[in-house]
This record gives C-alpha cells, structure tokens and sequence, in this order.
C-alpha cells in the first residue's frame, strides 16, 4: 500500500508521509503553516495545511481546531464522519490528490489530513483584504445606483444577485490560465439567453491556452471575433446594474477573480451609446441627448477629414459669409492646412494622454497649460489657423460624449487613415474612406449577431429602444431573437 | 439573426436596392438625354421606362417561382440545355461586368471634370477599385446593408434638390406640355428603358431572399419610388434652367444642386451632392460587379468568388483606361451602343426565357 | 506569401496615391477672382479680374500693419479671344486664378455688343467654372471703371454689384438678372434677356467714382441692341410678372400722393393668335399710401379715384416699356412665350423671327386692377386736425 503512493497521485493514508510531500512542494513558501494536532480523546493524529496570510484566524481556530480538539468521542472517526458531523463549517469538499491539495491550500482554504485515511478536507477559511464596493469613476452618471465592481469576483457576482432575485440566473465557474490558474464565472439568465451563444464563449474560453491572464481586457481581445476592427465587439462595464440591463437583454457576462471591468457579449454598437440613465430619466430629454451622442460620434472621426476636403481641395464650398474671416485667417501660414489638422491632432493625442498620466495635483495646470499653448499661443503666433484649433477641439469634445470607451478609441483610430486619404485625394477619398468604413462596420458580427443589430437592418420597434428612447420596455426580451417573457 | 448565414437579404433590403440601381446614373445622365429628345416632357420618360420594367419584373417574378434556389443564369442553364445557357451565361456575366466598368467610368468622368480636376484618370480609377476591391469580397451581405443606408441618403438628396430649387423653377418651362410631341418623348423613354431595366441585376440576388413573400409587390414599389425621384428631379432640372440649357450641359443635375441658394448660408452645398453620389454610384457599380462575378462562378464552376475580385479590379482599370481614352467614347457609347444592346439583354432574352418556361411546364404538366 | 498578398496590394495602392495630390492647394495658394470685368479694345478682349484678398487688420492679435486695409487688386489679361483672354490674367499673378468664387460679371456695351459675348457665355460653363448664381450686369462705359469704382459697404466689389443687385427688386428700377436666368431666357422660345445696366457717378466728396445701378440692356439673343431706362425696365418686370415694392408719384386733387407697392402680378393672355396677334394684359396692384399731403384725411369715397390715378401711371409705364421695346424690335416681355405656350407649332412655323416679324405689329390691352390698402399710421399731414377740435370746444 504505501509503496504504491510512494511518487503517486493519490494521497497517503500516512499524514507524515502527506506532510513531507506537501513540505517538498511548498519548498521556500514561508508563509504556510503545518498544524500538528490530535483530534480530542480518540488520539487520531490529524494535520492542518494553510497559508497563514490567506486564511481568517477565527475560522481556523474556533471552527475547526477547537471542534475537533474538543471532541469527546474515544472512537476513531471516519473522514466522513469527521466531515457529516464533527465540523461547522459551511463549504467543505473531499481531495484525493496532491494536484487538489496544492490548488486548494493555494486557494486559500485549509486542508485537514487525518491519519490512516487516504483523503482530505478541505475547509473554506479565506479571507482577504479587498476594496470595498465604491462609487464608480468611469461611467459616471448623474441618476441611478452608483455602485461599481471591485476586484473581488464573488462580491461582484453577489452585487449582481441583489438586482436578480431568480434561480434562472445562473453562474458557471472554471479557471484560466495554467501558471495562475485565475477563477472566471460566466453569468447569464436561463430564458433570455441563446443557447448557441452560451455554447460558443464556453468554446472560446476553453480553447485559450494561456500561462496568465490579469484582467479581463485580456480575454476580451483573444475572444474577440475582430480583434483588429476599430469597432469593439465585446463590451466591459465595472456597474452592476448596467451589466443587470445587459443580462437581462440575453448576454453572457464573464467576471474575472481581479478585475473590477465584466465582460458581455455579445455587444452591438448601439449598446456603446447607450447609458443606464437613459432609462432612469424622462423619454423626450433622454431622446435628444441620444440623438446628440449619435451625431457627436459621427462628427467624432469625419470633421477633420471633412475640414481638410473643403479647405484644400474645394474651395466653392465655403459660404461667402465665412470666405473673409477664413481667408484672413489662412494668410502667410506656414503649413499646409492638410499637415496642419494633422499635427494639431497629434497634438491634442499627445494632451490626452499625458492628461492620463499625470497626478492628480498638476492634472488642472496641464488641461490650461495645454489649452493656452496650442490653441491660443499656435494662433497668435500665426503658426495654424484658428478654424483648424476649434475643429480638433471640437473633434475632441465629440469623442469624449461617446458614452462607450472602446469605441470612441476605435473612432479616434479611424480618424488618422481617414484624414490622409481626404489629404490625397479630397472629396472622393473622403467618400470612398467612409464606405470602405461604413462596408466593414455594417457587416461585423459579433458572436455570430449582427452588430448593427437595432439600426440596419431595422424593425420599428427597435428604432424607439436605439436611436431615440421611446416608452419604457415593460419587459425583457433579446434585441436579435425577440423573445419575450413567456406569461 | 444570430448564425444566420451570410448573403441572405430581406425582400425590403431587395426593394431599397432598385433605387440605388436606377436612379445614380439615371439622375445625372437622364436629364441630359431626354432634354435633347423629349424637351419639356422629359419628365414623363421615367413613368413610361418604368412601365416596361414592370412587365420585365413580372417576368422575372414568375421566372424565379419556378426555380426559388437559382439565380438567373442557373435557370437559364435548365431551361435551354447547357450550351446554350452556359454561353449565356458567359454573355451575362461579361454583361454586367462590363456595364459596372462603364458605371465606374462615369464616376470617374464626374469626378474628374467637376472635383478633382488635375487628377489623372488612372488614380482615381485606381482608388475606386481598391476600395471596391475590398467591399466586393464582404458579399452581398455588404452591398444590402450598405444599401439599407445609402437609399436613405440618396431619398434626403433627391428631396432637397427638389425642395431647395422650389423657389427658382420657372413653371412655364414645363409647358406647354409635349411641345415635341410625343415622339420625343418616346424616343427619350427608349433610352431609358436600358437603365430602369437593369432590375435585371436584381434577378441574380433573388436566391439569397429569406421569406420572398410579396416579392413582386417590393421591386414594382422600388421601380415606382425610382420613378417618382427620377421624374421629380428632370422636372426640377428643366425647370431651373429651361430645356434647352438641360440638354447643353453634361451634368444638368449637378448644375441645379450647385444653384440653390437660400438666403447667405444655405448655398453651396455642392459636397452634400457629391459625396453621396459618389457612394450610391460606387454601389450601383459593385451590385454589378457582384452579379458579374457570381455569374462566371456559376457558369464556370468556381468555388470561392474571392479568388476573381482582385484580378477583375485590375483587368478593369486596365481595359477603362484602354478601351475608352477620351469623354466623347464614354458618351457616344452611353448615348448609341448602350440602349441598344442592353434593351436586348434586359428584357428580349428574359421574355424568350418566360416564353420557353411556359412552354416546358405546360408540357410536363399535359404530359402527367 | 499568401499572408503578404493584402499588405502588397495596400502598398502599391497607396505609393500610386501617394505620388502627388495634384489638386491640393490651400486658399492663400489661389488668387480668389470675386468680379470678372469684360471690356472690348481695339477687336480684342480684355477681361479685368478684381481679386479678393484676406481683409487685413481685422483682428488686433495679428501683429500686423493697420494702416492701410486692402480690399482687392485688379489683374487685367488681353488676347485675341475671350479664352486667350483669360488665361493671360494670371501671367502678373503669383499665384493660379480660382474662378468659382466669382460674384458678378460686368460687360462692357461694346463687349456685349461684339459677338465675343457669347465665346465669354460659353467659356464660363464650359470649364465648370462658375456657379450660375454670379449676377450679370452692362455697363455704359468701360468695365474695368465699374471694377475700380470705391466700394461703400461690402469688402469688394464683386460682392458690392450682387448686393446691389439684391436692392434692385425692391425698387425695381433695374433687374436681378443671375447667370442662370440669362441662359434661360436666351434659350427659351419667345423671350429676350435684359441684364442690369450700371454706371459710374463721380463722387464730390472722394476723388473717385460711385456705382450706380440704374435702367437695363436689352438683347437680342446674345447681342445687345438697345437701352431701357428705370421707367422702362420697370414696366417690363412688371409684365413679366416679377413683384417689387416700388413707390409712385402723383398729383391728386391738388396733392402730392406717393403710394408704395406691396404686390404687383401681371398675366399674359394671348387673345387673339392668327394674323396680328393680340394679347390682353391683366395686371393687379396692391398698395399703401406712404405721402399724402392733404388736409383732409382720405377716406373710404376716395379710394376709386385714387386707384384710378394709381392705374393710369401703371398703365402708362407698361404701354411706355411695351413701345421701346417695339421699337428695339426684341420682345424682353415674354408675349412670344405666351403665345408659344398656347399655339407651340404656330409659332414656329408662322415666325421665323417674332422679334422682328411678329412682336412689332403686336397689339397690347392692358387692365389694371389697384387697391389701396392702408394709408400707414397717419391719417393726414401733421397740424392740420387742430381746428377741427376747437370747433367742438367751443360748443
């Protein structure tokens, strides 16, 4: 017998034995503890394994060590026995193997060996230091809950049952990553959901052979259908209830252990323009901002080009009442007006991220140092016109109204290849860079749906929920299969 | 709409699709054609055109009731044994190639008269291939979509010109009605029988309709829509500037859009002409293409389409530049060559082909 | 390689792009022409081209010089043809001549007279270069006078003649005759254009020339044969049914009477048709009283009469407009396309010229239809009402 588990699998009923071959591999760890004990009066010699930074004390001791150690039984239990009846603890499983051992001990649980018998438990005792639920910085809205995930998936995922109060919603967990072996929980409910969809990011997922994964933005870009499309097809949201409204409208959510952001898919373009306030307001106020951010999405990538086309190519097109101002404007620069949106550009990228970077102190002076040296300082020194500062200004201020990050990214992308086809070639590159644009948007699909589902093709109904907001929906129902709530 | 697979279209996709295919080249060109033919009555051309399309659609509607999963040249291929079909197919396909070339070449005669005036033709042909290039090979899912958008805009344009010129039209240009007659008129709506026949291309789609109900009932209604914008904006234009001045200017349309001007800020708004214009030309051309390419792929066996988009695109801009070197080919071609044979290929050979398939299930059926 | 095939193909698409935008060029890369001036000398063309330039010290933060702000230069080009002409303009100019922008043509009478006039018309819409919104004008003398004249109000003077012109079809002593409607009226059967005739007047105050808008040239076709004055002209925008607000003067019972048009419409109907073509002219004006210098208020009794008087001047410039042009053997009016629109074919076979054959011995009854409709916030002439209230105190 003890031969056979000499370099096993299985573990040993001999707790030494256990003990050394757990000492082995948590060689150089010093921050798990072996706990020596005998169970009560019956003189069974038990071991406890756990990593002291992981686990709550309390648990530790009053849950397990003193209900066994307090055991007046002379009779020597079972694990089963130990497991039915002697400890009070709430998620105990069964391992039979080191692999198990090692993950669980790593996992934060703590592992009992009971000599002479060939299994463990494995006691829930973790507790961690984690950020409480916080107000949410980057979707930011003025009515509504205002909680946002934190990193720690299990309170995220209970955030998300306070809104759901059904068994149809169902949480799946695995793992990723073979080196960190991160816990990822996908989170759908049961009526809403395609099945295939479902089917589909179990596929993805579980084909992704990857040593790590730190957050989400990771598995968003290997699971992506078009990871190289300006236009995201996977959406993130770090607020549980706009991530409620997703899941109720049939989409998968993927929480990852560490990451405050959740992943949905599949994700329509129309969601990144959608906010959760939108429904908490009125419908004819709610309706005109809608409108606004759709016409500010689009002036986002197409004024610059558009500037560059009537000012360099076709002059005809400026109205008489703008030709004197311009023209005064325009006189003796230096730059072609086509270089001169570019590197203004350029320029207003290079402010933006720095804005990024910066601490939170200097993050006022940069906006005005910023502001006065490229709009201002560049127009007196006659080094750019006025007219090109007030559209990439503009241009700037229309993408930051774009509710979803990712796209109004991709839309910035998209600005650049579309500004020097215009510079090459005027009107027709501008025409033929917003077709091929428009072509390779209108046939993305993500997750097998079309991802202008709601604006092309369009049913009347979906025009209310999209573009403007019409009367509240009254019930659920998937955007692209339109099922309702059965009665 | 999840998994569906690509290439299908909706019956109302089919029906915003026959605009796009009449009206860019008809718009610009037709006002010219019939001001030299028809005079005042040139806006009566489109009705007359469009009746004509109707016969053919219903033609090509009881045509595709007999053989719902085949396009135009499978059928064709059934109905009159394989040599035959097969050269027809082959005529068909090199059809439609080369009337999306000629689509291309007015494009890029527009372009190069009025926009881009120093540019040579080789770089704008150039850069409206490549483009194509790349729309082609996302399939018919593409130019329907596109299209769903692109009808939209061309609807708001052709409703602006109409609108913004209200206030220059000289009503008594457009009398006294049929001051030459109806011959004239006759002779115009000939030549634009070619155009508003080119439901033809259409036919090709007819196997990637999901649920054809009314199928008939959304290309008569497109064919109508068409005739009213068509007919709208010849009135509009022989209106503004009178019929003699429509038919001495080439581009008699863009002339009207570049005269409207409403007090001191709404003028000039030649760019929101141009650039959808430019867009519906490049997808009437690539609905051409399209139905060209699938055509040789069914008459010649080949699996993936995409393999031919990119060596068309350059056997395109290779034969446009070569076979037609100047302005006057492309419009002595538009004006003598084109109504012609394509009257032949739009609407004969499709009624020869309803005549043989009346003939044949009559026979199968007496023969039960 | 199948990897690199969409790479290859985007960069020699690109590098053919690439290899120069031919068509780029900023607005300080142009010479912006904002009035084209088309004069005649010695049989040979000369087109002078006013150009706008950026007006200078608008803004105080440019740094520049102030002293002396530009408004723009004229260019001249001559040659042996209106084309030759034109691209001769840009020989002494730094920079390539834009034409699109361009506001106003001005002809010169023995240009307009000359038959480069059409070659002018042709050059200007074959090459695309112009909108047809430009606005036309003939001018008694030289046209490069017109182009040097001091401009009042707007930055140049190509703006200037189409404000004016603007202001003309109020008081419709001139026409507003744009590109488009020039080249409608020539090709339409039956009527004649007529473009605005300007002038120079001197100024006492400023060593320069004002321009002055007044009267019309009448063409044949494309050739100018005659002169209206404001009158004249005034007549016939009335009978070819164009609505202004001009005032009229008269005398009545006594007073001076000036009445301001609110609306003026006029129809064309052509009575008889064979033989010498009579046609009936129905006009109605609606009006206000703007100067009355009477002591008694007008009231209701005198309306008839006055709107007779008001009929009588109307009638009188009409039959006056009608009989210059007459004698100038072109019908500006339109009575041929009335009589076209009823009779197509008889008018083409029966005249081979209306001008000359049939609009000479044309005959013209008109009917005029005014009503006064108000007479402004005054009832009469300040202090003339005062006796009538002592009257009544003294009772």
């Amino acid at each position: 017998m003890l031969g056979a588990t000499t370099r096993g699998v299985f573990l040993s009923k001999n707790v030494s034995w256990n003990e050394k071959r757990i000492a082995s591999t948590f060689s150089r760890c010093d921050d798990v503890f072996f706990r020596r004990f005998e169970i009560g009066d019956s003189k069974q010699r038990a071991l406890l394994v756990f990593l002291t930074n992981l686990v709550e004390k309390a648990i530790i001791d009053t849950v397990i060590l003193r209900s066994l150690m307090d055991n007046h039984n002379k009779r020597r239990l079972s694990i089963q026995q130990i497991q039915a009846k002697l400890i009070p603890s709430s998620e105990i499983r069964l391992l039979e193997t080191f692999t198990q051992v090692e993950s669980a001990i790593a996992a934060g649980e703590a592992v009992l060996f009971i000599d002479g018998h060939p299994q463990a438990l494995s006691i829930a005792a973790l507790k961690w230091e984690h950020r409480a639920v916080e107000k949410a910085d980057n979707e930011v809205t003025v009515r509504g809950p205002q909680q946002a995930f934190s990193e720690n998936m299990m309170n995220n995922i209970a955030l998300v049952r306070r809104f759901i109060f059904d068994a149809k919603l169902k949480v799946e967990k695995g793992t990723i990553g073979t080196v960190t072996k991160t816990p990822y929980c996908l989170v759908y409910h049961d009526e809403f959901i395609d099945k295939a969809i479902v089917e589909e990011v179990r596929n993805r997922l579980g084909r992704l052979d990857l040593d790590q994964v730190l957050d989400t933005g990771v598995i968003e870009q290997l699971i992506s259908d078009s990871p190289w499309s300006p236009f995201p097809t996977v959406d993130y949201t770090e607020r549980p209830d706009r991530l409620v409204s997703q899941i109720l409208q049939g989409r998968v959510a993927i929480f990852l252990e560490n990451s405050p952001q959740t992943l949905t898919v599949p994700a329509l373009f129309v969601e990144f323009l959608q906010v959760p306030e939108d429904y908490y307001q009125g419908g004819l106020l709610q309706s005109s901002i809608r409108i606004l951010r759709y016409f500010a999405f689009l002036v986002s990538f197409i004024l610059p080009s558009l500037y560059v086309a009537i000012m360099g190519y076709n002059h005809e097109l400026i109205p008489n009442t703008f030709l004197p101002s311009v023209l005064e404007q325009r006189d003796g620069l230096p730059v072609p007006t086509a270089m001169e949106v570019i590197i203004m550009d350029i320029a207003f990228e290079v402010l933006r991220e720095a804005g990024l970077r910066f601490p939170r102190p200097i993050g006022q002076a940069i906006s005005i140092v910023g502001a006065l040296v490229i709009g201002q300082a560049a127009v007196q020194a006659r080094l750019v016109m006025a007219a090109t500062v007030i559209v990439i200004a503009t241009t700037g201020i229309c993408s930051f109204t774009v509710p979803g990050y990712t796209l109004s990214a991709g839309a910035r992308l998209l600005r650049f290849p579309l500004l020097i086809v215009t510079s090459f070639l005027g009107l027709l590159g501008f025409s033929l860079g917003l077709l091929v644009i428009a072509a390779h948007f209108l046939t993305l699909r993500s997750f097998g749906v079309i991802y202008t589902a709601g604006l092309a093709p369009r049913a009347r109904r979906d025009l209310q929920d999209t573009v403007l907001r019409g009367r509240l929906p009254t019930q659920s129902r998937t955007p692209w299969i339109g099922r309702k709530r059965p009665k | 709409m999840t998994n569906e697979s690509l290439n299908t279209i909706t019956v109302k996709q089919l029906y915003r699709l026959i605009p796009l295919l009449i009206l860019p080249t008809g718009a610009l060109a037709l006002p010219t054609m019939v001001g030299v033919k028809a005079g005042n009555g040139g806006w009566l051309c489109p009705w007359l055109s469009a009746s004509v399309s109707l016969v053919v659609i219903y033609i090509l509607g009881s045509l595709d009731r007999g053989f719902p999963n085949q396009t135009f040249i499978e059928y064709a291929i059934e109905l009159v044994g394989a040599a035959i079909g097969r050269s027809l197919g082959v005529l068909y396909s090199l059809f439609f190639l080369f009337s999306g070339m000629m689509v291309v070449l007015e494009t890029s005669g527009f372009i190069v008269s009025t926009v881009l005036k120093e540019t040579p033709r080789l770089i704008v042909l150039v850069a409206i291939y490549g483009a194509m290039a790349y729309m082609l090979s996302l399939g018919l899912e593409g130019i329907a979509r596109l299209g769903d958008i692109l009808y939209m805009f061309l609807f708001v344009l052709i409703v602006t010109l109409v609108v913004g010129s209200t206030k220059d039209v000289h009503v008594n240009a457009l009398f006294p009605l049929l001051d030459q007659g109806w011959s004239g008129v006759l002779s115009g709506s000939y030549i634009a029988v070619s155009w508003f026949c080119e439901v033809i291309v259409a036919a090709m789609f007819f196997p990637s309709v999901k649920y054809k109900s009314h199928l008939r009932t959304h290309l008569v209604m497109g064919v109508l829509v068409t005739s009213i914008l068509l007919s709208a904006a010849t009135a509009v234009t022989i209106g503004v500037l009178g019929p003699q001045e429509t038919a001495r200017n080439v581009y008699a349309t863009f002339n009207v859009v570049r005269y409207i001007q409403w007090g001191e800020f709404f003028q000039h708004i030649d760019a929101f002409f141009i650039i959808p214009w430019i867009s519906v030309m490049i997808l009437k051309s690539m609905m051409f293409y399209h139905a060209g390419v699938m055509g040789l792929t069914q008459t010649c066996g080949i699996s993936r389409y995409q393999l031919l988009i990119v060596p068309l695109m350059v056997l395109s801009v290779v034969s446009a530049l070569w076979l037609f070197p100047n302005e006057f080919s492309i419009s002595e071609y538009h004006r003598f060559v084109f109504p012609n044979y394509a009257v032949v290929l739009e609407v004969f050979i499709p009624a020869l082909l309803w005549i043989v398939f009346l003939i044949k299930s009559r026979a199968s059926r007496t023969n039960r | 390689m199948q990897k690199y095939w969409f790479v290859s193909v985007c960069v020699v698409i690109s590098s053919l792009l690439a290899t120069g935008c031919w068509n780029y060029r900023d607005l300080d890369g142009e010479a912006l022409v904002g009035c084209l001036g088309y004069d005649l000398d010695s049989q040979k063309p000369v087109i002078t081209a006013e150009v706008i330039l950026p007006p200078n010290g608008k803004t105080q933060e440019s740094g520049r010089d102030v002293t002396t702000p530009k408004k723009g230069e004229l260019v001249q080009g001559r040659g042996r043809s209106v084309y030759e002409a034109i691209d001769n303009l840009s020989e002494g100019v730094s920079k390539p001549l834009q034409l699109a922008l361009n506001n106003a043509y001005v002809f010169s009478e023995s240009f307009a007279r000359s038959n480069f006039f059409s070659s002018g018309l042709d050059r200007i819409t074959r090459m695309d270069l112009a909108r047809r919104t430009g606005v036309m004008y003939v001018s008694a003398g030289q046209a490069s006078d017109i182009l040097s004249a001091k401009v009042v109000l707007a930055d140049n003077i190509g703006t200037e003649l189409k404000g004016i012109s603007e202001q003309t079809k109020a008081e419709q002593l001139s026409i507003r005759e744009d590109l488009n409607d020039f080249l409608f009226d020539v090709s339409t059967p039956g009527i004649e254009p007529m473009v605005s005739r300007v002038e120079t007047q001197s100024n006492e105050v400023e060593r320069n020339a004002l321009v002055k808008v007044e009267g019309s040239g009448v063409f044949r076709g494309h050739q100018l044969v005659g002169w209206l004055d404001g009158p004249e002209t005034r007549g016939v925008l009335w009978l070819r049914g164009k609505t202004g607000h001009p005032t009229l003067l008269f005398q009545w019972k006594g007073n001076q009477v000036q009445v301001r048009t609110r609306d003026i419409n006029a129809r064309i109907v052509p009575i008889r048709i064979q033989k010498e073509p009579v046609f009936l002219v129905r006009i109605h004006w609606h009006g206000r009283l703007i100067m009355y210098t009477g002591h008694k208020p007008v009231e209701q009794d005198d309306l008839p009469s006055l709107q007779q008087e008001v009929g009588k001047i109307i009638e009188k410039t009409v039959n006056h407009s009608i009989a210059r042009a007459q004698e100038l053997q072109t019908d500006v009016i339109g009575f041929g396309n009335a009589l076209y629109r009823k009779e197509p074919n008889y008018f083409w076979t029966q005249y081979h010229d209306w001008n000359t054959d049939g609009f000479p011995q044309a005959k013209i009854q008109i009917q005029v239809d005014a009503s006064i409709i108000g007479g402004g916030l005054a009832s009469h002439s300040p202090g003339e009402g005062v006796n009538h209230n002592r009257q009544i105190r003294v009772q």
